[in-house]
């Protein structure tokens, strides 16, 4: 309604006011704390470990102590500095693992949406195909077939996260693709595939963003899960490997039952944390949540 | 005076608080409408005049409020009432034509409901059944088929649509309606037709209309008086000939002249250079100088003063200051 | 400079047609196809430096007829020819090899809708100069840009460059809509209703704009509008349109100011004139009723069921097109003498 103030605006002023309206969001912040905490934790790993993780610094099994503020595990190993360096690994399954789902459901998403009909059938079809396989039997199927290995449970959980992307990003670009802006381009003279990189994929890629954060969440509760029932890489410490070998061995029946309970709370509290980011994402990023400012 | 003033609005201010400033929408507005007239409110986009009809609703979105001023609606002062007695008047004695209403009926139900609805919720009948008979009244009105009442909106044009739009308007017999733009969006056939109606019931009824639109031509066809509007300003008014014909403030010429029109020679187009003002901060003096053709000294330091014969008839443009004025200023 | 008489676009007897999407078992139980006839067989032609507009409202097929001829839709009949050479049945591809995109460009209705969000000035501007290859040389580019945000009067140019379009009012959205279209100098721009979304009182150096681009770059115009005031300030010729088809043609002094079709007469007398005495004395011509499906028109002249004038012969036969002054043509049958 008002006039437009004369003002030079820089990309970077983009981000500011993205910035303005998330950290109006309380929970947002809260979970961007908790997140940084994680972060910091997984980067600086050598440095906070009291520990090496891999090495037995005690008895087994010893509660917690001024030395060893989560007690040891069987094999006398600091709990500690494990759940410490497990962070790397979640976060890494995690990202990597929602990063390859985005990039394959945004690419088949896109390309089902733009082109229409056979080759969308054809893709959407594909798509069903994957969402209605069960996921977790699918899972453990598949890691036993590929083998013990923190790659392999990365692109399986990419496998099976990757359909849901592609519907939301098929069904985004379906309603972009008639917007007059992208008929515009076409007039311009520009290619589908300019057309696709850069009016559709700028355009989608704030709700991909969104909906990454949930599949990062999932995807690490997913490596838990698995390294839990044993199908994980044994030879890398991660929460859901403390998990299964901590059960194994009665963790919580035994003088330390941290070595079960810290990676738990590690596991909800980075859980919560992406979920309180991406309600945040949601109100500012979804614009019928959005307020309007006059 | 003869006839009885039904909507009164004294130096009005309506602000919006805003994080990037303060927005003066409506600054010192004042303006009137008797009984049975049909005054235009014409300015461009962001000179303030939906604003200006929402205060007269007691409708402001936040971050706006009214700031000052009074607003007397049939007598009463309803810028001091609370919100519960705003809402009782709402709709009973002024009811709102919203600038796209016909795309906001509900798609799920049926049109003669909604505005069965809007007269239950008035407590103006009991029943739904009731609801629909006047609803039927309100359709023959307004110039539709009344068994279209049973229609649900996609099954009408939107010349249909705005008509039932306009039966909402008209469902608690209001002695003010405000047609924000009432028009746009449809075809210019039917644009016609809609204004015809609005005309002819607000003859008929003796209802009085406060016509808000950019459009000049719309308002030469069916208003008595104009009121012009400049960034939150009222800059010039009176009679719907003498502003036509004899406009003084360089803004109305400017509109007017920047209007084609296919009737009469060919005439060339003198286009208004520039763009309105951010109302956040406003030029000095008269606001329109920077796009003003006639902008002397004075303009760009002090408010221009008000000439004219009263409240209905007056500029407020240097240009028409007596010597004295200026020396003054 | 060309001359004023060489016809640059011809349309001759033009269909688009739409297929009604329907689900599977309404086909299986109704076995014809159905169509929407946007444009259902129209022929006009276009001369070099020329404003022709083509006007009607909503349903006409005005805004179809001017995407088939940037090629945005493919014509279902008919042909078009562009500077001498057959382009109706090109495909995408060769349309855009033979450097028609280049040519010919489009203008389109909303700029609030037309100017990507996430795109500054600069990118959108400079788009055509990329998709088509004309330099990659990035400071090449940026000098166009600025040239035309330049001319377009967009100043300062190296402001109104980096801002994205929320900070931009309708009318500057449109200027740069504008820029876009002409940052290639093409000899051929669509303009579909360029100003109907605007404020009145910038509408006119919209037009002016458009003006400019005639007289120092020689671009032709089809200039797509339900308005004919406007149309009478910008356009030479004009061919209005309803439901599908052209009901007048002529010089769009003759066609506005002496209407012959019933339907140009419901139009122009329902403009409104911005002279209130002339308003209060005019009186208007109605259409009854609403304009019909484009599915199903109406047999015979389509204008028929609601025409004030209709015989019977109306709603028997297609009138044919009468000339009644030469250039100026009517397809009713109250002209056609028998």
């Amino acid at each position: 309604m008002e006039a437009v103030s004369v003002k030079r605006y820089r990309r970077f002023e983009r981000v500011i006011e993205f910035w303005r309206a998330y950290s109006r969001t309380r929970l947002g912040l809260i979970g961007l704390g908790i997140l940084l905490f994680y972060t910091l934790m997984a980067i600086f790993a050598p440095w906070i470990a009291p520990y090496d993780p891999k090495a037995r610094v005690g008895g087994s099994f010893e509660p917690p102590s001024a030395e060893h503020p989560l007690g040891t595990d069987e094999m006398g190993r600091d709990i500690l500095s494990q759940v410490i360096y497990g962070t790397r690994v979640s976060l890494l399954v995690g990202v990597l693992a929602a990063l390859l789902a985005a990039a394959i459901g945004s690419a088949v998403g896109m390309v089902s949406g733009y082109f229409g009909g056979l080759v969308d059938d054809l893709l959407m079809r594909i798509t069903d195909l994957f969402l209605v396989i069960p996921g977790l039997p699918f899972i453990i199927v598949l890691s036993v077939v590929l083998g013990p290995s923190i790659w392999n449970i990365i692109l399986v959980i990419a496998i099976i996260s990757w359909p849901s992307v592609a519907r939301l990003v098929r069904s985004e670009t379906l309603s972009l693709k008639e917007r007059l802006f992208v008929q515009a381009s076409r007039v311009s003279g520009a290619t589908d595939l300019y057309i696709i990189v850069h009016h559709i994929l700028p355009n989608v890629l704030p709700i991909v963003a969104a909906s990454m954060v949930l599949t990062i969440t999932s995807a690490i509760i997913l490596e838990a899960g698995l390294s839990f029932l044993g199908l994980g890489d044994p030879t890398k410490i991660s929460w859901g490997t403390m998990l299964y070998f901590a059960d194994r061995q009665g963790a919580l029946l035994s003088d330390n039952p941290y070595y079960i309970i810290a990676p738990g709370i590690a596991l909800i509290g980075i859980g919560l944390a992406f979920v309180f980011v991406s309600y945040a994402l949601d109100e500012v990023v979804n614009p019928r949540l959005r307020e309007r400012e006059r | 005076m003869k006839t009885a003033t039904i909507l009164e609005v004294e130096n009005l201010k309506v602000y919006y608080f805003t994080q990037r400033g303060v927005v003066r929408a409506v600054d010192d507005v004042s303006l009137e409408i008797d009984k049975g007239e049909l005054v235009a409110l014409v300015g461009e986009s962001g000179s303030g005049k939906s604003t200006l009809a929402y205060a007269i609703m007691r409708m402001v979105p936040p971050p706006g409020r009214i700031v000052s001023g009074r607003i007397v609606l049939s007598g009463i002062d309803i810028t001091s009432l609370s919100e519960e007695e705003v809402r009782k008047l709402r709709w009973s004695k002024v009811s709102m034509i919203f600038q796209g209403a016909m795309n906001s009926l509900n798609p799920v139900m049926r049109v003669g409901d909604q505005i069965a609805e809007v007269l239950l919720y008035h407590g103006a009948v009991y029943d739904v059944e009731e609801g629909r008979k006047i609803a039927r009244e309100l359709f023959k009105l307004v110039g539709l088929d009344p068994e279209r009442v049973m229609s649900y909106p996609h099954e009408l044009s939107g010349g249909q649509k705005q008509r039932v739009v306009i039966a909402m308007a008209l469902a608690l017999n209001p002695d003010l309606v405000i047609a924000d733009e009432p028009t746009t969006g449809l075809d210019v056939t039917t644009q016609a037709k809609i204004m015809d109606t609005i005309r002819d019931i607000q003859r008929e009824t003796g209802i009085s209309v406060l016509l808000i639109t950019h459009d000049l031509p719309l308002v030469a066809e069916v208003s008595d008086r104009v009121y012009v509007m400049y960034a939150g300003k009222i800059v010039e008014t009176g009679d719907v000939d003498k502003i036509f014909y004899t406009p003084q403030h360089p803004y109305t010429k400017g509109l007017i002249g920047a209007v084609p029109s296919h009737i009469g020679p060919k005439k060339r187009l003198i286009a208004l250079p520039g763009e309105p003002p951010d109302l956040r901060s406003p030029p000095p003096g008269c606001r329109f100088h920077p796009r003003c053709s006639y902008a002397m000294p004075i303009c760009k330091r002090k408010e221009p003063p008000r000439t004219g014969t009263g409240p209905r008839d007056f500029v407020e443009c240097w240009l028409y200051a007596g010597e004295e004025v200026k020396k003054v200023a | 400079m060309p001359r004023q008489d060489q016809v640059l676009v011809e349309v001759d007897n033009l269909y688009k047609w739409f297929p009604v999407r329907r689900s599977f078992l309404e086909t299986l139980l109704k076995g014809e196809r159905l169509f929407v006839k946007a444009v259902d067989g129209i022929s006009f032609s276009i001369k070099k430096r020329e404003i022709y507009v083509l006007a009607g409202e909503s349903g006409s097929g005005k805004t179809t007829t001017g995407k088939v001829l940037v090629g945005l839709e493919k014509p279902t009949r008919g042909r078009i020819v562009y500077d001498g050479a057959d382009i109706s049945s090109l495909s995408l591809k060769e349309w855009r090899r033979q450097g028609l995109r280049k040519k010919i460009q489009m203008i389109f209705q909303d700029p609030y809708e037309s100017l990507n969000p996430r795109q500054r000035v600069l990118d959108i501007v400079a788009e055509p100069l990329i998709v088509n290859r004309v330099t990659r040389d990035k400071r090449e580019i940026e000098e166009r840009v600025l040239k035309i945000l330049e001319e377009v009067k967009l100043t300062p140019a190296t402001e109104f460059a980096y801002r994205y379009p929320h900070q931009l009012s309708g009318g500057q959205r449109q200027r740069v809509a504008i820029a876009r279209a002409m940052v290639l100098d093409p000899e051929f721009v669509v303009a579909d209703e360029p100003v109907s979304m605007l404020d009145a009182s910038i509408r006119a150096s919209i037009l002016d704009l458009l003006m400019y681009f005639r007289e120092h770059k020689n671009v032709t115009y089809l200039y797509i509008t339900h308005d004919l005031a406007t149309a009478r300030y910008v356009g030479d010729r004009i061919a209005i349109m309803y439901l599908g088809k052209i009901v007048e043609k002529g010089s769009v002094e003759d066609v506005v100011t002496n209407p012959q079709h019933p339907y140009t007469q419901a139009l122009v007398s329902s403009i409104p004139v911005p002279d209130p005495k002339y308003a209060r004395e005019k009186k208007r011509i109605e259409l009854k009723g609403e304009i019909p499906s484009p599915i199903n028109p109406p047999k015979g002249c389509r204008l028929h069921p609601r025409c004030p004038f209709a015989m019977d012969i109306c709603s028997r036969e297609e009138p044919p097109e009468v000339e009644i002054k030469p250039g100026h043509t009517v397809s009713c049958w109250l002209y056609v003498k028998r």
